[in-house]
């Protein structure tokens, strides 16, 4: 069973509803990232967790125990805000010892988890200061240390590193995997960035309007997006709707119109009977079309013939727009010899490359 | 050459001030402290001697305070609701509470009058409900003058307040509570100790502006006497400038010494404020 | 998210809006009083307090006593308050701290004291009419708030716009007519009507500074107050509240209230 459960809960502000008929199952000790563009959700998600918001239907499961109605402060759950929210009138050892003076702990045993904690964050020395005086990766460092110098059931992050420089960042993001694994905490983490919930996450949730598209390992995800707004999201630009479909021992075959694309079986096309094909702009190969006349169409299997409309330097590679009769693609091409606008060309999508979605 | 023109664009100013403000002022306090041409101390000994004007500097004391520390309390909660507020309700509720503020103190004091007269509304009110049988002297006591004055300090206390409160931010409190504070804490603790340098300015503003009104106790303290009034009788009744002076003196004297008190307080209280 | 203390709170505040303005609300009603005494409510209505206002001599030469002092004042409070405002929001000098302080110190000062020192010393000693003594009195009151709402809005324009003036060829003056003073022409307005509000409901120096003939209406109601006990002061403080909302009223367009909560 998992550790937490979030069965068709809703959540509205004022009549503006934000999550309807919401599901999510975190398992003990994985971390789990909720993805999506702003907006979305997320954040909304991981109040309601921390019982910042109540939902107005639904189960909410923590433990096999009921805790929608538990209080934030019973809950025992670590939060790091965004805006890291350290306590400003507070020095950075009171900040940290905060939670455990709400419970209790004696001055000794605080003493001792504090400066442990402190020396985990690789801040032992800074007791003295102020949440002013520090940089903000010291700052996050802090709000870290304090959300889990009480040994919480569930830690909670909110884009934790998305006021902070590109390097910064990677390193934060390290750390908190390694801390996270090393305490062995179950976490929800929210992020917009894509490269950072990849990196870091046992699993991805990537969420659109309040509903999650997909939540997969992030490998799975990268490789085999399930919907059209999980592929647009992770960069597959381009599609092919199809009218038809065969079923065959090691592929499947698509048809349009004219067309006829072959995809490869694998594990994103098991159980699905969707009709979408996606392809990453990288996997396209493009390439000079040979007819001077353009009297025959191209009629290999998984190739289209079409004209090249813009072409765009990126630096390592270059980037064309083609026009077909199934529309315009996308294409990524690294290369010395480049085509121009005008151009007829042949794409050819390999049936490995090719994805199905809903 | 740029300091030149900063000094001169001041100049109209400071000579309009020096000459009109600080010399009269400078010199009503040297006038306390010379008799028949030697320096003496004399009078405010006499001053502080006399069992009538230490009354009176108490009563002033005591009434300030209790202003105060009614305003603080009133104004705590208000302040609290009304900078959680994110709507139109908000500007509203602001709206009403700079509206007083902005009204004639005399407007304010007589609508106080005609409440706590004897005859007033409060009389009317408790006599109808035979809560009382005879009519309650309210008016012209201490009572009337602590209710007019709290009633024309609390804005500048609720208004310090929401300065303060409108910039902690809620996620302060909710890190608190997901530490395990309860509401009650996450107040004591994080909202209340962030409040302070608001709470300074606004007891400041308030008890000084106690100390030293004179409209509202003239007109609601009948002969419980404060200090600004002792010194209008003193200087326009009994024609006596030289106690006027030496009670202006004193009155100064205590307004600086609050304001400093208060800010070494403040200091203390909130080391990183 | 509204839960039970939130409620308490909500009903606290809206009983202290209630004490705070209820008896506001009271003058108004017992302005309409037909009766010559004060009683709540009244038994019948009539605007005849209001009537009793204007064919009360004593109120109309006072008002305009008023009118004239506050609307001059803050005109020399302005002309020697901009400039000062001007130089202690641009440059760094020495003393600066100490100057600030004294520019802003007739709000710190009882004004009560005040008054009396200026009675004392101007209008006795250095024998100032008493009419220009009133207009003396109310600049000096005036000037703390030209001097902070104006430096509040320099700070908040950009110095540089100015020095784009400069060197698109503007003089100083120019520069400040042209650039400077139409950008911070809100919080200017805002300090004029702030100003004169102080200095309009101005007792505690007026209260000195009286001669035969020659007084502000505030001191002219606080007489009036010790003497009678009729509704005449509830339709002025009527009238005035009127004055007071129609300000604020421009107040709140200008520069919002958040004004007054952030100092
Ligand atoms: N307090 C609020 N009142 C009303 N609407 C809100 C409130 N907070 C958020 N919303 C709305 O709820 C929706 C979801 O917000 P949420 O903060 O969960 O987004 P998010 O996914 O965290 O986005 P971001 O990446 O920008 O942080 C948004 O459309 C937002 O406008
Ligand atoms: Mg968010």
């Amino acid at each position: 069973m998992s550790l937490l459960s979030l069965n068709n809960v809703s959540v509205a502000y004022d009549k503006n509803v934000i999550l309807k008929d919401f599901n999510l199952n975190v398992e003990k000790g994985e971390l789990l990232s909720l993805l999506g563009p702003s907006g979305c959700g997320k954040t909304t998600t991981l109040r309601l967790i921390a019982g910042f918001l109540q939902a107005s239907g639904g189960q909410f499961i923590f433990d096999g125990k009921d805790y929608s109605q538990v209080p934030i402060n019973k809950r025992h759950f670590g939060f790091v805000f965004q805006n890291y929210a350290l306590f400003p009138h507070l020095s950075i050892f009171e900040n940290v010892a905060f939670g455990l003076r709400q419970r209790k702990v004696d001055r000794k045993e605080i003493e001792k988890r504090v400066k442990h904690m402190l020396e985990v964050v690789s801040l032992s020395g800074f007791e003295k200061r102020f949440p002013a005086e520090l940089s903000g990766g010291q700052r996050q460092r802090v709000a870290i240390a304090r959300a889990l110098v009480i040994k919480p059931d569930l830690l909670l992050f909110d884009e934790p590193l998305s006021n902070l420089d590109a390097n910064l960042r990677v390193t934060m993001r390290v750390e908190i995997r390694r801390i996270q694994q090393e305490l062995g905490i179950t976490t929800v983490y929210v992020s917009h960035d894509q490269e950072e919930c990849f990196s870091i996450s046992d699993k991805v949730a990537i969420l659109n309007k309040g509903v999650i598209e997909q939540l997969d390992q992030p490998k799975t995800i990268y490789k085999y997006p399930k919907t059209e707004f999980v592929a647009r999201f992770i960069g597959f630009n381009n599609f092919i709707q199809c009218r038809q479909r065969e079923e065959h021992e090691t592929h499947l075959t698509f048809f349009t119109e004219q067309e006829k694309f072959e995809v490869q079986k694998n594990a994103g096309t098991t159980s699905t009977r969707a009709l979408k094909l996606a392809i990453r702009p990288d996997n396209i190969v493009i390439e000079k079309c040979r007819t001077g006349s353009g009297g025959t169409p191209g009629h290999r299997d998984n190739t289209l013939t079409g004209q090249v409309k813009i072409s765009t330097f990126l630096g390592r590679s270059y980037q064309y727009e083609v026009d077909t009769s199934l529309g315009t693609f996308q294409v990524n091409r690294e290369m010395e010899m480049p085509f121009s606008t005008g151009d007829r060309v042949i794409l050819i999508f390999p049936k490995e490359k090719l994805v199905l979605v809903d | 050459m740029k300091k030149s023109i900063a000094y001169l664009l001041m100049l109209p100013g400071l000579l309009f001030l020096v000459f009109f403000m600080v010399v009269p002022l400078l010199f009503t306090v040297s006038s306390t402290l010379v008799q028949q041409g030697h320096f003496s101390f004399d009078g405010y000994l006499a001053f502080f001697k006399d069992q009538y004007f230490i009354e009176i500097l108490f009563n002033t004391l005591k009434v300030s305070l209790i202003t105060t520390l009614m305003c603080i309390f009133i104004s705590f909660p208000a302040a609290y609701y009304i900078s959680k507020l994110r709507t139109r309700k908000k500007t509203i509720l602001i709206g009403l509470a700079v509206f007083p503020l902005l009204t004639s103190a005399i407007v304010r004091s007589f609508s106080w009058m005609i409440i706590l007269g004897k005859k007033g509304i409060l009389n009317t009110l408790l006599l109808h409900l035979h809560i009382i049988n005879e009519p309650i002297n309210i008016l012209y006591t201490p009572t009337a003058m602590i209710i007019g004055l709290v009633h024309l300090f609390l804005p500048l206390m609720i208004i310090s307040l929401i300065g303060v409160m409108e910039n902690i931010s809620d996620d302060l409190v909710q890190a608190a509570e997901s530490l395990g504070a309860s509401r009650f804490t996450a107040f004591r603790k994080i909202v209340f100790p962030l409040c302070i340098p608001g709470l300074v300015v606004g007891s400041i503003l308030v008890f000084v502006g106690s100390l030293t009104a004179y409209t509202t106790p003239a007109l609601l303290g009948g002969k419980q006497q404060v200090i600004s009034v002792f010194l209008y009788q003193n200087a326009m009744t009994l024609n006596d400038w030289y106690a006027a002076s030496i009670i202006a003196t004193i009155m100064i004297a205590i307004t600086f010494i609050v304001i400093g008190f208060m800010n070494l307080a403040a200091r203390k209280l909130n080391p990183k404020g | 998210m509204m839960n039970e203390k939130d409620r308490g709170l909500a009903i606290f505040t809206w009983l202290t809006f209630i004490v705070l303005l209820g008896p506001l609300v009271i003058i108004i009603i017992t302005s309409f009083g037909a009766d010559s005494y004060l009683s709540f409510p009244p038994k019948s209505l009539s605007l005849h307090w209001y009537q009793n206002i204007f064919e009360t001599e004593g109120f109309i030469s006072t008002f305009k006593t008023s009118i004239f002092v506050s609307l001059i004042g803050n005109l020399i409070a302005l002309i020697i308050g901009i400039p000062a405002a001007y130089a202690l929001s641009r440059y760094h000098f020495k003393g600066k701290g100490v100057l600030n302080a004294l520019f802003i110190s007739p709000l710190l000062i009882p004004g009560i004291v005040l008054g009396f020192t200026m009675l004392k010393y101007v209008i006795v000693t250095y024998h100032m009419p008493i009419y220009t003594g009133l207009l003396v009195g109310h600049s000096i009151i005036m000037l703390p708030f030209v001097i902070r709402v104006i430096s509040s809005s320099l700070s908040n324009f950009d110095f540089s716009i100015e020095e784009a003036a400069l060197s698109l060829g503007a003089g100083k003056l120019a520069t400040f007519f042209k650039v400077v003073l139409p950008n911070i022409r809100s919080g200017l307005i805002a300090a004029i009507l702030l100003a004169f509000l102080e200095s309009f409901n101005n007792v505690d120096i007026s209260i000195f500074i009286t001669g035969p003939g020659v007084s502000t209406l505030p001191i002219q109601m606080l007489q009036y107050v010790e003497n009678y006990f009729d509704p005449t002061i509830a339709a002025i403080s009527v009238l005035l509240m009127i004055l007071t909302a129609a300000l604020m009223f421009f107040i709140e367009r200008l520069m919002g209230f958040s004004y007054f909560t952030k100092k």
